[in-house]
């Protein structure tokens, strides 16, 4: 059978389509899903993890995961944030593997509801800043704001589709993501760039 | 780029060789029904732990010093089960990390998730406790002993004699004091004497404060609860509770 990215009516495919051929047994399909996902996980790893984790190899790993665990995933569900979750699985290992010091993803935030911090729209020019900040200054940033910047910023996720991969409250998500901001913020102050929000 | 084409050609190859295989369906519905099975028994656990120092705290009738003021406060602090309850705590923590997988769960605040946790615990442990569970074992443990859980339940009606608490039948009053018959109140078929402290017999000497005549209290054949400080066979008693039919040991 002959490799199509396109279904009978010639619209593509979506994720939990290709996925749910997978399940059937389909395995071509998943060179497709590697091919959307390849990208973007490797600019997820190379900003979330510092210069010393092999981000290729934890590539590799999550389409591995990713292929043994396919039945699991529910096709009525997206798929992105389902594929994110094994990434940052993923991810945190190679850092706590690496880390000097223990690293610790206990959030104090995930104790107690915040209402407040409700998903707000950000305009596409704000969003743009926001990347070439991201890009700029991430390194100083703790994993855990440097990670829920980039599943917003960059990979687009949503308040809820973050709160499933990091399996934390939507209200923290939306408080992690102000205090990351806020830390970024000052990070620009410290090396002397003007910060816009 | 082609390092990237490299990447999925591989992993593409591994999967046709089939040295990536798929897991099956069932096998993650195996690990799921053995997470929820994992967490009942867990959540079955904890609650019976939970019951079970309810039934202690009311076989010893350790409950009542509740009614004794600060002193008797103090010590129903002092003997609680803390080593049960602590050992509780963990399987209460276990349930709540188990439970975090799923998404009702985890898109909640820890402090709704656990203190949900802990409610349908306690409340699971209410209704172990109003089962006749833990009479069943106690009783089979005064016939012999049960495997496992048998030890939770030796001398567990005997209330902390160590800490001036006593539980006996009234002998006999006069004035302001009245004497009590000190046994093991497991109404088995020994009925064995317990002797108070160091001393060889069994019968304790309790004294009212000198303005209550015990005949207003308690009446001869009265099984009673009572808590003071212990000099020899004598207590100067600071809490005295008359026992119901429902209050003792069946």
């Amino acid at each position: 059978m002959a490799l199509t990215e396109q279904t009978p009516t010639g619209a593509e495919p979506t994720d939990e389509e290709l996925a749910k051929a997978v399940q059937k047994g389909d395995k071509e399909q998943f060179s497709f899903l590697m091919a959307r996902y390849e990208k973007k996980l490797f600019r997820y790893g190379r900003r979330f993890l510092s210069q010393k984790e092999n981000v290729e190899d934890a590539v590799q790993e999550i389409f591995i995961k990713t292929y043994q665990a396919i039945q699991s995933f529910d096709s009525t569900q997206r798929f992105s944030p389902w594929i994110y979750r094994i990434a940052h699985n993923m991810f945190v290992n190679a850092l706590k593997k690496n880390a000097r010091t223990p690293l610790s993803f206990i959030d104090f935030d995930t104790l107690i509801a915040h209402p407040v911090y409700e998903e707000t729209t950000i305009s596409d020019e704000e969003r743009a800043t926001m990347r070439k900040m991201i890009d700029r200054g991430l390194d100083q940033l703790s994993a855990s704001y440097r990670e829920i910047l980039i599943l917003y910023y960059l990979e687009d996720q949503s308040y809820r589709e973050i709160a499933d991969i990091l399996r934390v409250p939507i209200g923290t998500v939306g408080i992690r993501l102000k205090r990351a901001r806020e830390s970024l913020k000052k990070t620009y102050e410290k090396l002397g760039v003007h910060y816009e929000e | 780029m082609e390092n990237n084409n490299n990447l999925q050609q591989n992993i593409l190859e591994k999967i046709k060789a089939g040295d990536i295989k798929m897991r099956s369906k069932s096998y993650f519905i195996v690990h799921l029904v053995l997470l929820i099975v994992l967490a009942i028994l867990v959540l079955f656990t904890s609650a019976f732990l939970i019951s079970f120092i309810m039934f202690s705290i009311h076989m010893s009738g350790r409950f009542f010093l509740l009614g004794f003021g600060w002193r008797g406060l103090g010590v129903f602090l002092l003997t609680f089960p803390w080593s049960i309850f602590l050992i509780d705590a963990v399987f209460i923590l276990a349930l709540e990390w188990l439970l975090k997988r799923f998404q009702f769960m985890y898109r909640s605040p820890l402090v709704y998730t656990l203190g949900g946790v802990v409610l349908v615990t306690l409340a699971t442990g209410f209704v172990i406790n109003a089962t006749p569970l833990h009479d069943v074992l106690f009783h089979q443990e005064q016939r012999g002993p049960v495997p496992v859980i048998g030890g939770f339940y030796e001398r567990i009606q005997r209330p902390p004699h160590e800490l001036g608490v006593f539980r006996g039948t009234v002998m006999s009053l006069s004035g302001n004091t009245f004497i009590i018959e000190n046994t093991d109140q497991d109404n088995d078929a020994d009925n064995m004497m317990l002797p108070i402290g160091a001393s060889s017999t069994a019968f304790l000497t309790v004294i009212l404060n000198p303005a209550t005549p015990a005949s207003t209290l308690v009446a001869t054949s009265d099984t009673v609860f009572v808590a003071g400080d212990i000099q020899g066979n004598t207590m100067h008693a600071y809490g005295i509770r008359k026992l119901l039919p429902s209050d003792e040991v069946q």
